[in-house]
């Protein structure tokens, strides 16, 4: 089923959401947790799971453009009703988990880095105020934050490698491939959750004005981050020492803290501060589709779901803790199973299964 | 649409106002701006604390503040008793180890800078030979900033001199590389003067050694990417020639036999004659060959004698265990730390001399 052409949105634009879902907190720390058994030759895996990535859009794009519609759809063809919509009803958890995953990063960092004494729910109450305003201006209103968050931080994102690059051990890289397999293995997971967020495809391809044509665009973007991440990795790896990498929570935000210029000389503060761009239009996307899959499957207003969806954010920031890893470790295996084994399950069952059903059609 | 611009008039007024965030506003802080420790008596260490006072119409000054506790923080928390102001660490520039208590290890006291986020990573970091608090202290600074002084005076050395670039990054990257050793610069109070005499040279964070300034040329010819720098030599018959480097690049090559590494070391210098006075007291024109070469040969015994100087305490600063590491897939650090004494390092030096000058 798919949406008015009033909500819809130009195919190229699909790149930018996709950039815009897939990074997040994770860029700032996700090179010490690929590292911590692959070492050195993480790198690797990161565009290994920017090729798992590539396939996995492949797939949504095959199960989507069967029915048409979101997967709530999808659901609902193959389950019926009442089955579908509950399986429906844990996608959407996962939705609105991620996004609190990002939130509670995001605060963290600003406690650690910025106001140590600042209440979480202080914080959180700002940002998802913002964030209401975005949601409630529609679809399009969030793929224009997606944009935006792609042009302002994204061009200081690569800038500033160019300071650690002046100072980079190229030769820490050495020797390549020096892992086992299951090290590698455990690499890739790890990459794998840090560039996920593609998922949010699910919910908003209806709204693609031309959903063929932006395939070749959600590919471009998931190359793009790949890169990026890839980028990334190699040059805190050649900028930290192994064990130093180790020690550190936020590599990025440390390498920024070489840069200087004559006229700011703590670059760090002014990079978290325009990291609020790209954390609250993430939040923004993921609170998007969880709100309307709560929207379709309960019949209510999407503003009470998302009114909802956001009271639960602020309590469970509030209560984070020994919460937030135990949060994480949900999301990880949520991600694993329910997106890259349910969904190509899915895809073969309406393929082979439901193939006479939508013949009768 | 009135609801809406009431709200948001509202939010405005509510972020303005509001008295959460905590402010720092600049004349209302003492910015402590070096730091420095030192041994104490029965373990403890002092510490120096260096912040400027600005006031108005007149010149700042600096104030040197010590205390006497276990750790770095109970420190600032016993001299902030005695500030008119809060201290913060946000803007610090240089932390001094006194000797003795590097031979001790300067860890702990690494880690409070390396993990207090507001302290950047560039702070230059320097071990006094003598004490800390000392040097901080001295008279002449007293209107002059003393930390912002020790600041200039390393960079500009590791800049345009012969020091080799350290700082805290560099030294937290060498202290957690597997076969490599940290090293930082030693400066000494002398007579009425801050001088910088020497590189220290630690094993792991302990301070073990260190290497004289007539030796810093080559040394930072052979850690730093691209090293200027200005050395006289003399040659066999008492010729005098002083070189200064236009480029410098050092290759180290590994050849792995059973296991056992040999390190080739080659640098390559291309240089400019600053200055030549020849033994006899004539005036000659400067023959390139032979002094190049002669050159070389200076160059690759001192290069030979700081090496063995490494390995007899053994102390890394070059990271050849690091090269080896990246070399050899079987790497061994315990084997590797055994046998790094006994290890057979070769210099080649192959110097060249692109300018004379305006005369030749």
């Amino acid at each position: 089923m798919q949406a008015n052409i009033r909500h819809q949105v130009s195919p190229y634009l699909v790149f930018f959401i996709i950039y815009n879902s897939q990074v997040g907190v994770g860029i700032l720390s996700f090179q010490r947790t690929i590292a911590e058994k692959a070492g050195y030759d993480a790198w690797i895996g990161v565009l290994a799971a920017g090729c798992l990535v590539q396939a996995f859009i492949w797939v949504m794009y095959k199960l989507l453009g069967k029915i048409n519609g979101d997967i709530i759809d999808v659901h609902t063809a193959i389950f019926g009703n009442v089955l579908g919509k509950s399986l429906s009803l844990i996608i959407m958890i996962y939705y609105w988990l991620a996004s609190v995953s990002v939130l509670i990063g995001f605060i963290e960092i600003v406690q650690v880095w910025m106001f140590p004494t600042m209440p979480s729910w202080i914080l959180s109450t700002i940002i998802l105020l913002s964030v209401y305003y975005c949601v409630s201006g529609g679809f399009r209103a969030i793929v224009g934050m997606s944009f935006l968050s792609f042009i302002f931080p994204q061009i200081l994102l690569i800038g500033l490698f160019i300071f650690p690059l002046k100072i980079a051990h190229f030769s820490n890289l050495l020797p390549i491939m020096n892992h086992s397999f299951m090290d590698m293995v455990d690499s890739i997971k790890s990459s794998v959750y840090s560039i996920a967020g593609t998922e949010a495809l699910l919910m908003y391809y209806p709204f693609i004005r031309d959903p063929k044509a932006s395939k070749k665009f959600a590919h471009l973007g998931v190359l793009f981050t790949t890169i990026l991440y890839t980028i990334s990795a190699i040059v805190s790896f050649t900028f930290f020492s192994e064990k130093q990498l180790k020690t550190t929570i936020w590599p990025e935000l440390s390498l920024t803290k070489t840069v200087t210029l004559s006229f700011l000389e703590r670059f760090e503060y002014l990079y978290i501060s325009m990291y609020l761009i790209i954390i609250s239009s993430l939040i923004t996307l993921f609170l998007w589709c969880s709100s309307r899959g709560l929207k379709i499957i309960f019949n209510k207003k999407q503003k009470y779901t998302l009114l909802l969806l956001c009271l639960l954010s602020v309590i469970l920031c509030h209560l984070n803790g020994s919460f937030k890893d135990m949060l994480n470790n949900i999301i990880i295996q949520m991600n694993l199973w329910v997106f890259y084994c349910y969904i190509p399950v899915l895809l073969l069952v309406l393929t082979f299964v439901k193939r006479g059903k939508q013949n009768d059609e | 649409m009135m609801n809406r611009s009431a709200f948001c008039l509202f939010l405005i007024l509510l972020l303005s106002g509001c008295n959460f965030l905590p402010t720092n506003i600049v004349n209302e802080i003492d910015m402590s701006q070096g730091v420095g420790y030192d041994l104490s008596k029965k373990s403890n260490i002092k510490g120096t604390i260096v912040f400027p006072i600005f006031k108005k119409d007149k010149t700042s000054t600096t104030e040197v503040r010590a205390a006497i506790g276990k750790s770095s923080k109970e420190i600032r928390t016993i001299l902030n008793n005695e500030t008119r102001y809060p201290l913060v660490s946000g803007q610090l520039r240089v932390a001094l180890y006194g000797k003795n208590l590097a031979k001790k290890g300067i860890n702990d006291f690494v880690d409070t800078i390396n993990r207090d986020p507001s302290i950047g990573s560039l702070v230059q970091m320097a071990i006094v030979d003598g004490d800390a608090n000392q040097l901080y202290k001295m008279k002449k600074f007293k209107n002059d900033n003393v930390s912002v002084h020790i600041q200039e005076l390393l960079e500009q050395n590791m800049k345009m001199g012969i020091l080799p670039q350290t700082n805290l990054q560099s030294f937290l990257f060498q202290f957690f590389q597997i076969g490599q050793d940290p090293y930082l610069p030693l400066i000494k109070k002398e007579a009425d003067n801050i001088r910088i005499t020497g590189v220290a040279i630690f094993k792991d964070d302990r301070y073990v050694t260190s290497i004289p300034m007539k030796d810093f040329f080559i040394f930072k010819a052979l850690v730093d990417k691209n090293s200027i720098g200005l050395r006289q030599f003399i040659l066999a018959n008492h010729d005098k020639v002083v070189l200064e480097t236009l480029k410098s690049n050092a290759k180290y090559k590994v050849k792995i036999a059973n296991g056992r590494p040999e390190f080739t070391i080659t640098l390559k210098l291309k240089t400019r004659l600053q200055e030549f006075a020849p033994s006899e007291k004539k005036r000659q024109a400067f023959d390139k060959k032979k002094y190049q070469k002669q050159v070389e040969q200076e160059i690759e015994k001192s290069a030979l004698s700081m090496v063995s100087q490494f390995q007899k305490h053994s102390v890394d600063p070059f990271g050849l265990g690091a090269k080896f590491k990246e070399q050899f897939r079987g790497f061994n650090e315990k084997q590797w730390n055994e046998g790094y004494p006994s290890v057979k390092v070769y210099v080649h030096a192959d110097v060249e001399i692109l300018q004379t000058g305006s005369i030749d």
